[in-house]
C-alpha cells in the first residue's frame, strides 16, 4: 500500500462520521466566546492580529491591555472565561468551531 | 383582510393538498432563513457550522448584499459600491431568490412570491424599513441611503456636484435606529471630502436627539479636522424635522435650507416581521433562544429585534446570529439551548485615517439581555491610537464580512488543498499542475471542479460529503461532532477551519478545466 494510499485510509477513519442526525454540537462555553472573536479577527488581517497563538498568557500580556479595544472586551470575561477562550482557540488553531 | 393574510390563506390551501407541514426529528432539519444581511447569513452559516445535518435555505430576493458598515465611505467617495457588495453565494444550502411576503407560523411555512418553503424552524433577520409618515411631505425626493442600497451612490453624486459653499444636511431620528453613530461618521467623512473639494461647504445635522453615541468623540474629531465646518442642531435648538419641501428641511421652529438633504427618517422592523412587533415597531425576543415572544418557532435576530442594551449594529445582529443559530440547532435536537455570549464593537471614522470604537460584552439574565462590559475609545487620544483604529476598521470589516456571507482567498486556498498537513486534497483527487504519481484517483477528478459545481455545493462536499451522498468514503473536513474515533489532536475541532474551507472553496471554484 503506497503511503498517500495509508493516510487516506487513517483519515476516513480519522473522520468517519456515525449515522446522521445522532448528535448536535454540545458547544463549550469557550467556544461560544470564540465565536466572537471572529467577529473581528481573520487570518489573512493585517492590523488586527490572528488568533492562532492565543493563550491565557497571551490575553493576559500588557499588550492587550494596552490595546484600543481588547481591554475592554477583556474587563467582560471572568479569569474562568478567558481560560475557557483560550482553550478553544489554542484546540481549533484559532478557528472558532 | 391584509394582503399578506390572504397570501397565508392561499398558501394554507396549496399547502394542505400538497406539502404536509414539517416534523420535527426529521432525517434533515430544515431551516428557513429570511434575509441574507448580516444576521440572517451569519446565522445561516453559522446553522451549516454548527450542525452539518440542518438543511438551511435562505430566502432573498437579492443575489448580493450592500452592507451597511462603510457605506459611508461610498457616500465620501472613497470606496466604490463593489467594496461593500457581497455575494450570497456562499449563504445556506440553497438560495430561493424571491421575496418572503410573509410567515405562518402554525403551518410553519414562509410564503414567498413564488412558492412556500416548509421549515422546522424560521430565523427571520429582515431588518428595518424607514418610516416617513411622522414627517410631511416625506420623502419628498430626499435620500436615506441607509439601507445598503443603491441609495448611496446616487447621495455620493449629489454631494459630488453641489455647488461651492453649499449646504450638505442630514436629519436624524430618535432612538431607536440603525447604527446609533452611522449619522455622525457620515457628516464627518463628507465633510472629509468638502474639506478637499468643496472647502467653502457646511454640513448641518438637524439632529431628533439631543445626544448622542460616541458625542465627545466626534466633537473632538470635528473641532481637530473640520473646524467650523460640521453645525449640529439638537433637538432642543431646533427641534425634529416635521417636514420636507423642495430644498427645504422643515423643524418644529425653524426652515432649514438644503442644497443636498439626506432624509435618515425613523424606522422599525421590516415588513416580514411586522404580525410579531405587537405593534411597537420592532419584534420581542426570548434573548436566551432569540424566538419570537408571540410566535412559535420563528427566531428574530438583528436590527428588527428589542436587543437593548444591544445597539443596532452588524456585529450585534452578527452575534445574536451564532448564539440563535446555536440555540437552533440544539433545539432542534431536543436538546436545552446554551446561554449566549455576545459582543459588540462598532468603529466609526471621523476621517479615513482617524478612528474611535465603542464595546460592549453581553449575557442574558434572567430573560433579559445584560450589558457585562462597556466601554469607548478615551478623548484626546494621540493621532497615532486613531489611526490605528481606522486601519482596525478596515480589518474588522473584512474578517465580519468574510464571517457572515464566507467567500475566500483562492491563493490561500491553494495552499490548503495541496498542502498535506492541512486538505491533502491530491490523496484521492487529480489536481492541476500534479503528475500522475502525486496524485490519487480515489475520487472523481477536480480539475474542472468549478465548472461542474456551484460554491455552496463544494462547500457542503469539503464540510461533509455524506450530506449528499450518504455511500461516500471521503473524509468530512468540516465536522467535529458525529465522528467515529477521531485521532486525539482533532478532537473537538474539524480538520479544516471555517476560513481554510472558505479558502480552498474559492481556490476549487476557479478550476474551470483545460479550456
Amino acid at each position: 500500500m503506497s503511503r498517500a494510499a495509508l493516510r487516506a485510509v487513517s483519515l476516513l477513519v480519522a473522520a468517519a462520521p456515525c449515522a446522521h442526525g445522532a448528535e448536535s454540537n454540545a458547544f463549550s462555553r469557550g467556544d461560544r466566546i470564540a465565536a466572537t472573536c471572529v467577529t473581528c479577527h481573520h487570518p489573512a488581517n493585517v492590523h488586527i492580529p490572528p488568533l492562532s497563538g492565543t493563550s491565557v498568557a497571551v490575553l493576559s500580556s500588557s499588550t492587550v491591555a494596552e490595546n484600543t479595544v481588547m481591554h475592554r472586551i477583556l474587563s467582560g470575561l471572568t479569569e474562568e472565561d478567558i481560560a475557557a477562550v483560550a482553550e478553544s482557540l489554542a484546540r481549533t488553531g484559532g478557528e472558532a468551531p | 383582510m391584509t394582503t399578506r393574510r390572504r397570501l397565508l390563506a392561499a398558501a394554507a390551501g396549496a399547502a394542505g393538498a400538497a406539502v404536509a407541514p414539517a416534523v420535527i426529528g426529521a432525517a434533515r432539519p430544515r431551516v428557513a432563513v429570511v434575509g441574507g444581511g448580516f444576521g440572517g447569513a451569519t446565522c445561516a452559516r453559522y446553522l451549516n457550522a454548527y450542525d452539518p445535518d440542518v438543511h438551511v435555505t435562505l430566502i432573498d430576493p437579492a443575489t448580493r448584499h450592500v452592507t451597511c458598515p462603510m457605506s459611508n465611505r461610498v457616500v465620501a467617495g472613497q470606496l466604490p459600491p463593489e467594496a461593500i457588495t457581497l455575494p450570497l453565494d456562499h449563504v445556506g444550502n440553497d438560495h430561493v431568490t424571491s421575496l418572503a411576503v410573509a410567515v405562518d407560523a402554525e403551518r410553519r411555512l414562509v410564503v414567498t412570491a413564488e412558492g412556500i418553503v416548509p421549515y422546522d424552524r424560521a430565523v427571520l433577520a429582515p431588518g428595518i424599513e424607514v418610516v416617513y409618515n411622522a414627517i410631511d411631505g416625506a420623502p419628498g425626493g430626499f435620500l436615506h441611503a441607509w439601507r445598503g442600497d443603491t441609495q448611496a451612490v446616487a447621495l455620493r453624486d449629489a454631494i459630488r456636484d453641489m455647488r461651492p459653499g453649499g449646504v450638505f444636511a442630514i436629519a436624524v431620528p430618535d432612538n431607536p435606529y440603525r447604527c446609533p453613530p452611522g449619522p455622525y461618521e457620515r457628516a464627518s467623512l463628507v465633510a472629509e471630502y468638502f474639506r478637499d473639494y468643496n472647502p467653502r461647504a457646511k454640513v448641518l445635522i438637524l439632529d431628533a436627539k439631543d445626544t448622542f453615541t460616541k458625542q465627545p468623540l466626534f466633537e473632538e474629531a470635528w473641532r481637530l479636522r473640520y473646524p467650523g465646518m460640521i453645525e449640529w442642531l439638537p433637538r432642543r435648538e431646533s427641534g425634529t424635522v416635521v417636514a420636507v419641501r423642495d430644498g427645504v428641511f422643515v423643524t418644529d421652529f425653524d426652515e432649514h435650507p438644503v442644497d443636498v438633504g439626506n432624509l435618515v427618517p425613523p424606522q422599525r422592523a421590516a415588513g416580514i416581521v411586522r404580525d410579531f412587533d405587537e405593534g411597537r415597531g420592532w419584534c420581542g425576543v426570548d434573548p436566551m433562544t432569540f424566538e419570537s415572544t408571540v410566535a412559535a418557532g420563528v427566531h428574530i435576530v438583528g436590527d428588527a429585534i428589542e436587543a437593548a442594551p444591544m445597539p443596532k449594529s452588524a456585529f450585534a445582529a452578527n452575534n445574536q446570529a451564532k448564539a440563535c443559530a446555536a440555540a437552533v440547532v440544539a433545539l432542534l435536537r431536543d436538546r436545552p439551548p446554551p446561554p449566549p455570549f455576545m459582543m459588540n464593537t462598532c468603529y466609526s471614522l471621523a476621517a479615513s485615517d482617524y478612528g474611535f470604537s465603542i464595546s460592549g460584552v453581553y449575557d442574558v439574565d434572567r430573560g433579559a439581555i445584560r450589558g457585562r462590559a462597556a466601554g469607548q475609545s478615551p478623548v484626546g487620544a494621540p493621532p497615532d491610537t486613531r489611526a490605528r483604529e481606522a486601519l482596525y476598521a478596515t480589518d474588522w470589516y473584512y474578517a465580519i464580512t468574510r464571517d457572515a456571507f464566507g467567500g475566500g482567498d483562492p491563493e490561500r486556498g491553494r495552499q490548503v488543498v495541496l498542502n498535506r498537513d492541512r486538505g491533502d486534497c491530491a490523496i484521492c483527487h487529480e489536481l492541476p499542475g500534479l503528475d500522475e504519481t502525486s496524485h490519487g484517483n480515489v475520487g472523481p477528478s477536480l480539475t474542472d471542479v468549478g465548472a461542474r459545481l456551484d460554491a455552496r455545493t463544494i462547500r457542503r462536499r469539503i464540510v461533509d460529503p455524506r450530506t449528499d451522498n450518504p455511500e461516500s468514503v471521503m473524509p468530512a473536513y468540516g465536522r467535529s461532532t458525529g465522528l467515529h474515533r477521531v485521532a486525539e489532536g482533532f478532537r473537538g475541532r474539524s480538520v479544516l477551519g471555517r476560513t481554510d474551507i472558505d479558502d480552498a472553496t474559492a481556490y476549487l471554484m476557479g478550476l474551470k478545466g483545460s479550456g
